[in-house]
């Protein structure tokens, strides 16, 4: 069953801070990251990903400046910044309220099969 | 034969028509887009078919830029104002096309000494209304049919910042505030017949200045539209 579209949004923000939190990187780099860590499971919609960095720019969680790459054309880098490393503390903190809840819930729960 | 520039350039337009992602937006998602062909290449595929998987992968644009919309509706709305504002610019620009040919045929009554000018002032409201047809002429067959690449690359790049387009409205109003106050002050201080033909004058250097901004803002907007594309482009996953 693929992830659903609620769990993938949801999860789009504290990704990629993450991601930032590691040190600098480009659109491109962050979806194959995913990609890797996910075992393939989580495929973004590619496009998508771009808006979430327009959006935490604008906010101000993130920054990100046109450099020339190795390809010879430019590429636009992220970097986290100090109000981003803040949200992705209380990210942090909630999606592990959430697994410890899920967690003792599906301890406790009798075996179905 | 697949090429892919060609491709990608047909890609961009159906991107370009949305004004919610700027140019800044659309190069950011060429440049994945190059990244992605290039990496599917290098695992085996053609250029044609990492070209169709890269661009169903980034998604379609309708809903790439309505992500874009939500993201910054700052944006779309600066956008929009700056439209608003070119339309302005462009009936101004007008208005003193047809100012200065009414003023031109004023200057002339004068001059052969006709009392009563009538003649001369619906010929010279003719003249602007012909001139108005033939710049909306000349305006739709930029439009269906597209300038010389050349002369359009070189009008876009004084168009092509932010800056460049609030300084390019900026000079526009102050050439006519400049133009009306010095001509106000002429007739108003001499009276003469020296002070038409400055008044004259000056309503034509309007005229040849409101042209070319009204060119400029014209091959702006040919330049948004887009070159016609050849080949389909696959936007479903």
């Amino acid at each position: 069953m693929p992830q659903s579209r609620e769990l993938v949004a949801a999860s789009a923000t504290p990704m990629v801070l993450s991601i930032l939190n590691r040190g600098e990187s480009y659109g491109y780099a962050i979806i194959q990251e995913v990609r890797r860590l996910s075992d393939s499971e989580i495929e973004w919609t590619d496009g998508m990903l771009y808006p979430v960095l327009r959006r935490l720019e604008k906010q101000g969680l993130v920054r990100s400046e046109w450099r020339p790459a190795e390809t010879g054309k430019k590429r636009r880098y992220y970097w986290i910044e100090k109000p981003g490393r803040t949200v992705l503390r209380e990210h942090q903190r909630q999606w592990l309220v959430a697994h410890r809840v899920l967690s003792k819930l599906w301890e406790q729960a009798p075996c179905l099969t | 034969m697949f090429d892919l520039n060609d491709s990608i350039r047909c890609w961009r337009s159906a991107f370009s028509q949305h004004e919610e992602c700027s140019a800044e937006d659309v190069q950011e998602l060429e440049s994945h887009l190059r990244e992605e062909v290039a990496a599917l290449e290098r695992s085996g595929l053609s250029e044609q078919e990492a070209f169709s998987v890269s661009v169903s992968r980034l998604g379609p644009p309708d809903e790439v830029c309505g992500e874009y919309a939500k993201a910054d509706p700052g944006q779309l709305w600066g956008h929009r104002i700056y439209w608003m504002a070119a339309g302005v610019v462009c009936w101004l620009s007008v208005r003193s096309l047809l100012n200065a040919l009414g003023a031109l045929a004023a200057g002339m009554t004068l001059l052969l000494g006709v009392r009563h000018g009538v003649a001369f002032r619906i010929a010279g409201v003719a003249a602007g209304l012909c001139s108005l047809s033939a710049l909306v002429w000349c305006a739709w067959a930029c439009y269906s049919r597209g300038l010389p690449q050349g002369i359009v690359s070189r009008l876009t790049a004084l168009t092509a910042t932010r800056t460049r387009r609030v300084a390019c409205i900026v000079g526009f109003l102050a050439v006519r505030m400049s133009a009306w106050v010095t001509s106000l002050l002429l007739v108003r201080r001499f009276r003469t017949f020296e002070a038409v033909n400055a008044y004259v004058s000056i309503a034509l250097i309007r005229t040849v200045l409101s042209v070319a901004f009204l060119v400029v803002i014209v091959v702006f907007v040919v330049s948004q539209a887009g070159r016609r594309c050849g080949s389909a482009v696959p936007t479903t996953r």
